[in-house]
């Protein structure tokens, strides 16, 4: 920066910990840090010299301002004076972009093409400022909020206060008659003000010194007094942060104050809003040693299920090794993560929640049937965890019921990962050539015998993350609509370049789905299946008929016998109770309407007889569907 | 109402210790039993041997099968369990109270009439489960206060709640001067010498008499005490906050916020005062608590079977409106007629009788229509 360049300091106000933005002009501060549980690293706080630190909770990030005027010596007597927020910045140069209905350009993350976007950086900054005293967010128009909420009282400035639940108006009140009665010579900018419909708000501005100084010196005032006469012991907390929103409406009165003036040369500028202010940082692992790295995958209604399978890996774990979880997840609440680690972590078990948002959005993944989108997380897992080298990964639909400290330890070698050959797989290439088909020639595996099961997978981080392969099987994800989601991708991506480890690490259950294929496996594979079936290690409800749901399938006892152990048992029960349920009111219906339907189906009948082509098959199906219904109302009236 | 009248019936109940006595009272209905062995279990479960629990159940339809369940589920040796019906005392007060409280909400207002033999006891509900020892809330002092109770955290969001009327309900209707101050009757200790020094239980019935109040026994006793009791710590009765209240929350006062999410990390009383019970919807906040101890209950396949039961579709009554379509349509038309050819209140009468049956026929043809 050159001699001559004006000294900048914006302030970036942090009230939570998020992604952190730093320059020689930017400068993070944790507003409210004098009564906040932690201080957040790599950033200063408002609580030093002369500060209101500890009254955050009614001035939100105007506790900062008050600290930047009264100190700014430790700011090293900048030039200018600014104030960003840690979701709302300013963009620093003239594009023309689109503004939400506040007033905000919407962004998705703070990264890099973003921060070029808006010329945020300290020669853009400079370059963009140097010729203005004050810069402030562009005006808010206050007539197409009214309109988007159908409310005309929210036209005027004091409108905002009498629909915002949290909000008094006669605090509103309060103020315009403090402003008043300090600085009766503002009298015409509070009409102008009243009458108007233009707001600039979010305590966003970047200043001249003299004329920070002259707008704190204003402001403070006024909000002290205020913050006398508020009776606040019932606000809640939104309620509380009323001086915050005071202020914004006292920063648009002393613009006003300043385009009057005509002597200050103001600068409009657009503001963003990040909507993803999350800080990606690479897991570290949680222990140092004897550790297992665990990766599971769950949506909140599949926590019951999820904690199942936890229990059975902690009752089958040894004290001596740790067990370090991380479960990904997209939706889970708080209230489920916190029943989870209330009931499962210990001493050398550690449960973490990694939430994956957006990575799958513009995907066109397939997922059919039942196989959730969760099961894909598996595939990028690798990227989040490059602290480890390698990771086992389950599905939450088996029971273990041997430490998998053991399965951990067994050596990939330079194998992506280890998995099973699927016994169950070998048994339907036997009974269905479609399928045969479809793994030799869509899969394109020349060993279809050695089609591996996706359901527990221990996989090699670094050769995975060397290699790229997230990326790579996320593109060919996209590619083709698999018949099993993940697990035919992977056996297409690695085919039988893998490691295959013991049958009794995943036994498939001989659920109602494979009754009828897996008496079909080739000799050799069924003395395998039959022999994990004696002692399997992991068992694994790998078809449709999911031991919650299906409480008389094979094995689904030991299912049941840790299911009774959790938090979630009575939520299964209810949900197995009432999904069972057969509602009765469809055959009621057709019960009612047979006649009707007889004499439809007749139509239908001759319809399909006498149309041709597509009108033909139109019927067709049409009388298909009211055969049925002729048939459910029979089944009744015949009994 | 006389003091006499009280005197007459000569309900006399003795302390079950002689010493280190503690009394806890609960009103139940039969229907309720195997929720009340739930929240039992969980007194029991954390009870000291150096003291001895005292516990009244007052109830007027508990069947005999049941109160031996209990009994034996429940009495140890020191641990008593006895039931009370107060139904002959009370019936002589001409009580009106909306029809979804029972008339066991009313037990805990006469108790003390009963009780001249204690000091004082407390009165819980049922729909809450016991994580400390109750020893410690009954050597709470509440010399000179009427009663002992918790501030009412959610009464707290009620009443900064924009859309709803709490706030002039309860300035207005109960006259409450600091109407933060509410409290939550779920769990109290009764000053019983104090009650009945004063004379309370009569005016208190006289208050109850023809009143219309939201919450019926907990307005009473907030309308009347206005605040002049002794509050103690929120987590001898934390309210857990249902999936409606969960929105509401924001609204809670800054400070009551505070309390309340520090009380939330070990409760020493969980209680579900809303409408969400647990024993309906296992998958509400901390309903995993209650079930813990659900699981070792006698009653524990009737709470599961009634929670399957309860929210399941209800069919029926559809079912029935379908089958009677045409029958119903010609009852309409029959009310209808005679709806105008009648007067006064015959025509009231089968105006009420034709909106009734209209109601069926639309279900019907809601059915039908699809």
């Amino acid at each position: 920066m050159s001699e001559n360049e004006p000294k900048i300091k914006i302030l970036v106000t942090y009230k939570n910990e998020h992604k952190i933005l730093k320059s020689d002009i930017l400068t993070p501060i944790q507003t409210g840090r004098a009564i906040a549980e932690k201080n957040f690293e790599g950033m200063i706080g408002d609580d030093t010299g002369d500060n209101i630190s500890d009254r955050n909770n009614k001035y939100s990030e105007v506790s900062a301002q008050y600290w930047a005027w009264k100190n700014q010596d430790k700011l090293d007597n900048p030039d200018y004076i600014g104030f960003m927020h840690y979701r709302r910045h300013f963009v620093f140069n003239n594009k023309e972009l689109t503004r939400n209905i506040l007033g905000l350009v919407e962004f998705e993350k703070a990264d890099e093409i973003y921060q070029k976007e808006i010329n945020l950086n300290d020669d853009g900054i400079v370059s963009f400022i140097k010729d203005y005293d004050v810069v402030v967010c562009k005006e808010v128009d206050l007539i197409p909020i009214s309109k988007a909420l159908n409310n005309p009282l929210v036209e005027c400035p004091r409108g905002a206060f009498d629909v915002n639940t949290h909000l008094y108006a006669k605090d509103y009140d309060l103020m315009l008659s403090i402003v008043l009665e300090l600085y009766p010579e503002y009298k015409d900018i509070v009409e102008k003000h009243e009458l108007g419909h233009i707001q600039h708000w979010y305590n966003m501005f970047i200043m001249k010194k003299d004329l920070f100084d002259r707008y704190n010196e204003f402001a403070f005032p006024i909000l002290f007094e205020l913050e006398k006469q508020i009776d606040t012991i019932n606000y809640s907390e939104a309620s509380l942060r009323i001086l915050g929103y005071l202020s914004e409406r006292l920063l648009t009165l002393f613009v006003l104050k300043l385009e009057s003036e005509n002597s200050h040369k103001i600068k409009k500028a657009n503001a963003t809003f990040i909507n993803d202010t999350s800080d990606e940082k690479l897991l570290l692992p949680k222990f140092t040693k004897d550790s297992a790295l665990i990766i599971l995958s769950s949506s909140d209604y599949f926590v019951p299920y999820l904690a199942t399978t936890l229990q059975s890996i902690i009752d089958s774990s040894n004290k001596i090794h740790n067990y370090d979880f991380v479960i990904f997840t997209k939706d889970m609440s708080d209230k489920n993560k916190a029943l989870l680690e209330k009931y499962f972590a210990s001493e050398n078990i550690s449960l973490r929640f990694i939430t994956i948002k957006n990575d799958f959005d513009q995907l066109a993944l397939s997922t059919p049937g039942h196989v959730s989108r969760e099961t894909y997380f598996k595939l990028v897992a690798p990227v989040y965890l490059k602290n480890y080298k390698k990771c086992l990964f389950l599905d939450a639909d088996v029971i273990v019921k041997e430490d998998l400290y053991n399965l951990y330890q067994t050596d990939v070698g330079g194998y992506p990962l280890a998995a099973v050959a699927s016994c169950v797989y070998a048994g339907i290439l036997n009974s269905h050539q479609d399928i045969m088909d479809y793994t030799q020639n869509i899969l394109k595996l020349e060993k279809p015998y050695k089609y591996f099961q996706g359901g527990i997978l221990l996989i090699n981080i670094e050769e995975f993350n060397k290699n790229a392969y997230s990326q790579k099987l996320l593109d060919k994800a996209s590619s083709y609509e698999y018949k099993c989601a993940d697990q035919c991708l992977l056996n297409s991506f690695f085919k039988d370049n893998i490691k295959y480890i013991d049958n009794a690490w995943n036994f498939e259950t001989c659920q109602k789905c494979f009754s009828e294929t897996n008496p079909n496996m080739p000799l050799e594979i069924k003395e395998k299946y039959n022999q994990a079936r004696k002692a399997p290690k992991i068992v694994h409800y790998a078809g449709h008929e999911k031991p919650w749901i299906f409480p008389e399938e094979e094995m689904a006892d030991i299912w049941w016998a840790y299911a009774r152990k959790t938090p979630f048992y009575e939520v299964i029960l209810k949900r197995m109770s009432i999904g069972f349920v057969h509602d009765p009111l469809p055959t009621l219906l057709d019960v009612v309407n047979y006649k009707e339907n007889c004499l439809t189906y007749w139509r239908y009948k001759i319809l399909s007889k006498i149309k041709l082509g597509k009108k033909r098959q139109h019927y067709k199906e049409k009388r298909e569907i009211v055969k049925q219904k002729l048939r459910n109302a029979r089944a009744i009236l015949n009994r | 109402m006389e003091n006499e009248e009280f005197e007459s019936r000569e309900i006399k109940i003795f302390p079950a210790f002689n010493d280190n006595n503690i009394a806890i009272g609960m009103s139940c209905s039969n229907e309720y039993v195997p929720y009340l062995s739930v929240c039992l279990k969980s007194l029991v479960d954390n009870t000291s041997v150096d003291f001895n629990y005292d516990i009244i159940v007052f109830e007027r339809s508990i069947t005999e099968k049941n109160k031996l369940i209990l009994k034996n589920f429940i009495e140890k040796k020191n641990v008593s369990l006895r039931f009370v019906d107060p139904t002959p005392l009370i019936k002589n007060y001409s009580l009106s109270y909306p029809s979804f409280y029972a008339i066991e909400c009313f037990f805990r207002l006469a108790s003390p009439i009963f009780l001249k033999e204690y000091d004082k006891i407390i009165f819980t509900d049922v729909d809450l489960v016991f994580q400390s020892d109750i020893k410690d809330l009954y050597q709470i002092d509440v010399l000179g206060k009427p009663l002992a109770a918790c501030q009412d955290s959610t009464m707290g969001f009620l009443l900064n709640y924009p859309d709803a009327d709490w706030f002039e309900y309860c300035t207005k209707t109960l006259n409450l001067e600091k109407p933060y101050e509410y409290f939550n009757t779920g769990v109290m200790v009764l000053n019983i010498r104090e009650f009945n020094e004063k004379g309370y239980v009569e005016k208190l019935f006289s208050i109850a008499d023809g009143s219309n109040f939201r919450i019926l026994e907990q307005d009473i006793l907030n309308a009347f005490f206005a605040n002049g009791i002794k509050y103690i710590d929120e987590s001898w009765n934390f309210p857990v906050t249902n999936k409606f209240y969960q929105p509401l929350l924001q609204y809670m006062p800054y400070l009551l916020k505070q309390k309340y999410d520090i009380v939330k990390k070990a409760p020493k009383i969980v209680h579900w005062a809303g409408s969400e019970k647990p024993w309906v919807f296992p998958e509400e906040e901390m309903a995993e608590i209650w079930w813990s101890y659900a699981r070792q209950v006698p009653f524990y396949e009737v709470i599961l079977k009634r929670m399957t039961e309860v929210n399941l579709p209800n069919n029926t009554a559809i079912i029935e409106d379908v089958v009677n379509y045409k029958k119903n349509r010609f009852a309409y038309w029959k009310y209808k007629l005679k709806s105008k050819i009648t007067f006064g209140a015959k025509r009231q009468r089968y105006k009420v009788k034709r909106d009734t049956i209209k109601q069926k026929i639309r279900n019907a043809q809601s059915i039908l229509n699809k």
